[in-house]
């Protein structure tokens, strides 16, 4: 089994692609979206269908594959090699996907969103998308070495360990101009530069996979969907580096991407791939998977480093860089798991190749978990530089229900809210944080008019005080003192000033906090304030125009646009709508508990939320 | 942890400013040994001579380049380094850590002297169960630093304290008192009578010295310290363990509680 | 003074813990994976077992307690037969996971974080599991409910 040399990697990758030319697959997505709405459920019942029809295992073949995408019309399917894409497929229809599908090769009209066009391209979600870290979604079971090598896989490591060379291949990093695409967008190769110049062994690879935002899957659904492109990066990363271990560091919550990491570098290994001598060569790399135990701190590089050496995951003062004294005090590097994975992308087509993707000084592609309130949700891959708008608009399909955009909340809670504006905005690690927010790990959650810019300022806060791990002053006795006000502000006993008040202590945090994430959890409440200081000043007086915030507001119904279909009065839960069928409604405020149900189910929009004083 | 690194042993010497004043320093010392050296007083709390820096409590922030950066870690690297010790953002720093502690710790005097060198002020808002701590730390690196590591600071958040495993009175303390002599609160509280000590809930029995019967060590302690306490009168033993304990005087009346 | 609080020893059996320690060689690094380790096999992590984990690896007693207080999926005190977890990620937070949590509360007589007298169930919350796009959504054990309302709550197998 073991890869003696290049040859008989190239030679095992052309009999792999010699195979019989008649084999279809269908590939179930494994998705956390897809696995959710019961893909595991629809794969057994696809197997247990296959075997029942009596078709071939080895021509007609089943497997999970990554994450597709449009989580929210899961479970999702997709038929290789006619690329037909099919959604919503129950156990139920499990016979005739099979029968139709995986015998014949033909469509299933009912379960394609575009009978017209059956690849998942032809849709709008996908159109704009660049699949270059997903590339191997939908292609390939994660689980399968042999799939992983027959998509080109390993071609990267041999071309820099027989072209190459280290100093090649760190140059082709530090060209490309890749960018950490974990949080704050430092560029890879001046950390890369810094660890060749830093003395010490062992020297060492990270991979951050702790992935902690809430709102956030895409770290998760690369582990599990094409946990070998993490692998070969690591293993690239370390021959250009000099580094002998490697560990990918995975949030606790993500047993499957343990798994199938697990997995990916046992495969590895059995290969030659890791441990000694690899490739025949004198290059020696092995590679583990170390869980986290629940902390979002521990996505901070020294918090995470220590948690590995088996201490609390508090971050440390970093005036030293890890690249000269990271994980037990030797030359580290640590990179995020989709940082990673570009790399062998990079030093296999070169920085040229690279730059050509994306915008000026941000080359690349960056995964985006969009959630919220589109029409489309999902896991989303777009060239760095692609407009806001066009990823709310045409990827995600607008605003659902025809409400209107208010703002987008991206970074998670190191990040901030954005308003109407930020449509025009581009998405990369520059204009981000100029605007206030962040690209964070890539979460970006879709706000309507109903959403409440206090309340997300309030719930990011809550999380944030949560997850404080107690070490600094600032964040550990700020953060609470922040969410107090925030919740005076949403419960309407805000006082004249709080919104004043919050931004400074906001801006003090943000400059005394020890680490990065303490620094940053200033974010929601100044970004927040910046671009909606208005309906913060509001709150101070008790009102609520979004109608989120229970008490402060009274719906009121709009004569002219009520159309009298009494959906309002049917999700009432206090009676408090009043009217006969076909009559227009009215809300008796009196009665009013605030819960904002029919200001969600009103499809005309003829119901605001007004200040209480205002209604009589 | 740069302090201790062996890579900064160059000798280099480095000239810059402090607020404004001409100074040189050794490469790789920290901003607050290079102020100290010329006798530019820069607060401190979580900070304390001979214990390994910790950088929690913020409140020894300097500017340099605009930048706040806390004095008590941040090695002088490079000639012509500029640092104010007094800005106006230097202050409103640490006007809003130390309103922050005083929180915490309303009636700490070493707090409530620099609050009102600094115009902070606690805000009856925010502050709810003062229990005198301000998860400093210092009781718990000097405990490390003895090498008995009883006590650590447990839980996260706003909810972190200093306390012996399970809440219960921690089984490898030795008596020593450094916990409550690097306290700057003055928080550990210990008693002795009748030739006993009585601190973390715990009694250790205290053996006086053969030559003049002042009592000095625990049992526990000798035990703990072997070969290196035995022989000793107890004013020798009460240097050795001052040294042991580098710089350990009481502060703020420490010895509270008797 | 910060307190301290003498209690009962707990009754658990722990033959095999010795076992389920040598499992894994006596090294700083695998302190984490360890209490992870005992977490799984008693629900919990019981005095003794931490006592034994800190003799096991030779480090200070103080220190693993403290570690083993850092984390959010160790857990002091028992966990129940099943874990009900309400996610409280961004987008479920926006479609209603407050209102569910209130509901999930009712319906089981547990507040955040509590496990039920008869040890059934914990209800506790977590971050994001990933499955936004069918927020807002619970976790059973390991199996995800979504876009969860009034009606299919009342569908749960709780």
């Amino acid at each position: 089994m073991r890869f003696e040399g290049p040859a008989a990697v190239a030679a095992r990758r052309e009999e792999l692609a010699r195979k019989d030319p008649d084999v279809r697959t269908l590939r179930v997505c494994g998705g956390p979206g897809c696995l959710a709405s019961g893909s595991r459920e629809l794969l057994a019942a696809l197997k247990e269908a296959a075997v029942a029809s009596g078709l071939d295992p080895a021509k007609r073949r089943i497997s999970f594959t990554g994450c597709l995408g449009l989580c929210e019309r899961g479970p999702l399917l997709e038929l290789d090699p006619e690329g037909h894409f099919l959604r919503g497929v129950a156990p139920s229809d499990a016979a005739e996907v099979v029968g139709t599908a995986l015998g014949e090769g033909k469509l299933v009209p009912r379960l394609s969103p575009n009978p017209e066009s059956p690849e998942k391209e032809s849709l709008e979600f996908y159109g704009p998308q660049k699949r270059l870290i997903m590339r191997r979604f939908g292609k390939i079971d994660p689980e399968s070495f042999d799939d992983y090598l027959a998509t080109g896989g390993y071609e990267a490591l041999v071309i820099s360990l027989f072209e190459s060379g280290p100093a090649e291949t760190l140059r082709r990093v530090a060209e490309s101009g890749l960018r950490g695409r974990g949080g704050g967008g430092f560029p890879a190769g001046l950390k890369w530069k810094a660890m060749t110049g830093a003395k010490g062994t062992p020297r060492y690879v990270l991979a951050n996979g702790d992935e902690g935002d809430p709102g956030a899957f895409m770290n998760r659904s690369l582990m599990e969907g094409d946990p070998l492109a993490v692998v070969e990066g690591l293993t690239i990363g370390a021959f250009a580096l000099g580094a002998e271990r490697g560990i990918i560091y995975v949030r606790n919550e993500y047993p499957l991407s343990v798994a199938r990491l697990e997995k990916a570098i046992a495969g590895a290994r059995a290969r030659g791939l890791l441990g000694e001598n690899i490739l025949g060569t004198d290059f020696s790399f092995d590679l583990s998977v170390t869980e986290g135990g629940g902390a979002f701190v521990c996505g901070e590089s020294t918090a995470l480093m220590a948690s590995i050496e088996g201490r609390e995951g508090t971050p440390r003062v970093k005036y030293v860089r890890s690249t000269e004294a990271g994980l037990w005090d030797k030359p580290t590097v640590l990179q995020n798991v989709e940082t990673w994975a570009n790399v062998p992308l990079i030093a296999a087509n070169g920085p040229e190749w690279f730059k050509g993707i994306g915008a000026k000084g941000n080359p690349g592609t960056k995964v985006f978990s969009l959630a919220g309130e589109t029409r489309n949700t999902g896991l989303v891959e777009l060239p760095l530089g692609t407009k806001v708008g066009v990823l709310v608009n045409v990827v995600g399909g607008g605003v659902r229900k025809g409400r209107r955009f208010k703002a987008i909340q991206s970074g998670g809670p190191s990040g901030g809210c954005l308003p109407e504006s930020a449509l025009e905005l581009p998405l990369d690690f520059d204009h981000l944080t100029e605007a206030g927010a962040m690209m964070g790990s890539g979460g970006i959650i879709v706000m309507d008019d109903l959403s409440c810019p206090v309340d997300v300022a309030r719930y990011f806060t809550g999380f944030l005080a949560e997850e404080s791990c107690g070490k600094c002053v600032p964040c550990r006795e700020a953060l609470p003192v922040l969410r107090e006000v925030l919740s005076d502000l949403t419960r309407g006993s805000g006082r004249k000033g709080d919104t004043d008040f919050l931004e400074k202590q906001a801006g003090l945090l943000k400059e005394t906090a020890l680490c990065g994430l303490g620094q940053s959890a200033a974010n929601p409440v100044l970004s927040t304030i910046r671009h909606f200081r208005e309906e913060y000043l509001e709150h101070e007086s008790g009102y609520c125009r979004s109608g989120r915030c229970r008490g402060l507001y009274v719906p009121v119904i709009d004569p002219g646009a009520c159309r009298a279909c009494g959906s309002c009065q049917k999700v009432c839960p206090a009676g408090a709508v009043g009217g006969k069928k076909k009559e227009k409604r009215t809300v008796a405020a009196g009665k009013c508990v605030g819960c904002g149900a029919c200001l969600k189910a009103c499809a005309f929009f003829a119901i605001r939320a007004e200040r209480k004083e205002h209604v009589g | 942890m740069s302090g201790e690194r062996s890579g900064e042993r160059f000798r280099d010497v480095l000239r810059g400013t402090i607020d404004g004043k001409t100074v040189v320093a050794r490469r790789g010392a920290t901003v607050l040994e290079t102020a100290e050296s010329v006798g530019i007083r820069i607060p401190t709390l979580c900070h304390r001579e001979g214990l390994p820096p910790d950088g929690n409590c913020r409140l020894c922030v300097v500017e340099t380049k605009g930048k706040l950066v806390i004095s008590c870690m941040f090695p002088v690297r490079e000639d012509g380094f500029a640092i104010l010790t007094q800005s106006p953002g230097v202050r409103e720093a640490r006007r809003f850590v130390l309103s922050l502690m005083l929180n915490r710790a309303p009636k700490a005097p070493a707090i409530l002297k620099l609050a009102g060198e600094y115009g902070a002020g606690a805000d009856p808002r925010f502050s709810r169960d003062p229990d005198n701590c301000v998860r400093c730390g210092r009781c718990v690196r000097a405990c490390r630093a003895n090498r008995t590591e009883a006590i650590a600071l447990v839980g996260r958040g706003f909810e972190r304290s200093v306390s012996g495993p399970f809440e219960k009175p921690p089984p490898d303390c030795v008596g020593c008192l450094s916990c409550a002599f690097v306290c700057p609160t003055g928080n550990i509280l210990y008693s002795e009578r009748d030739g006993k000590r009585r601190i973390w809930d715990k009694e250790f029995r205290l053996v006086p010295c053969p030559e003049c019967g002042t009592p000095v060590f625990t049992e526990e302690q000798i035990r703990f310290l072997g070969e290196k306490a035995s022989g000793l009168c107890p004013e020798c033993g009460r240097r050795r363990l001052a040294s042991a304990l580098r710089n350990a005087e009481p502060l703020s009346g420490g010895s509270r509680g008797f | 003074m910060p307190k301290t609080n003498p209690g009962a020893p707990e009754a658990v059996d722990l033959t095999g813990l010795r076992g389920l320690l040598e499992s894994r060689p006596p090294e700083a690094r695998e302190l984490l994976p360890l209490l992870r380790d005992i977490q799984t096999r008693y629900r919990h992590l019981p005095e003794e077992a931490v006592r034994g984990l800190s003799e096991y690896l030779g480090l200070p007693l103080a220190r693993v307690y403290a570690v083993s207080r850092f984390y959010k999926s160790l857990s002091r005190v028992p966990k129940g037969e099943r874990l009900v977890k309400v996610c409280l990620g961004t987008a479920c937070h926006l479609r209603g996971a407050p209102a569910l949590l209130e509901a999930l509360e009712g319906k089981l007589g547990l507040a955040l974080g509590e496990t039920g007298k008869d040890g059934r169930f914990t209800l506790e919350s977590v971050n994001c599991v990933g499955a936004c796009a069918l927020a807002p959504v619970v976790m059973l054990d390991d199996e995800v409910h979504g876009k969860l309302n009034d009606e299919s709550l009342a569908d749960l197998p709780l």
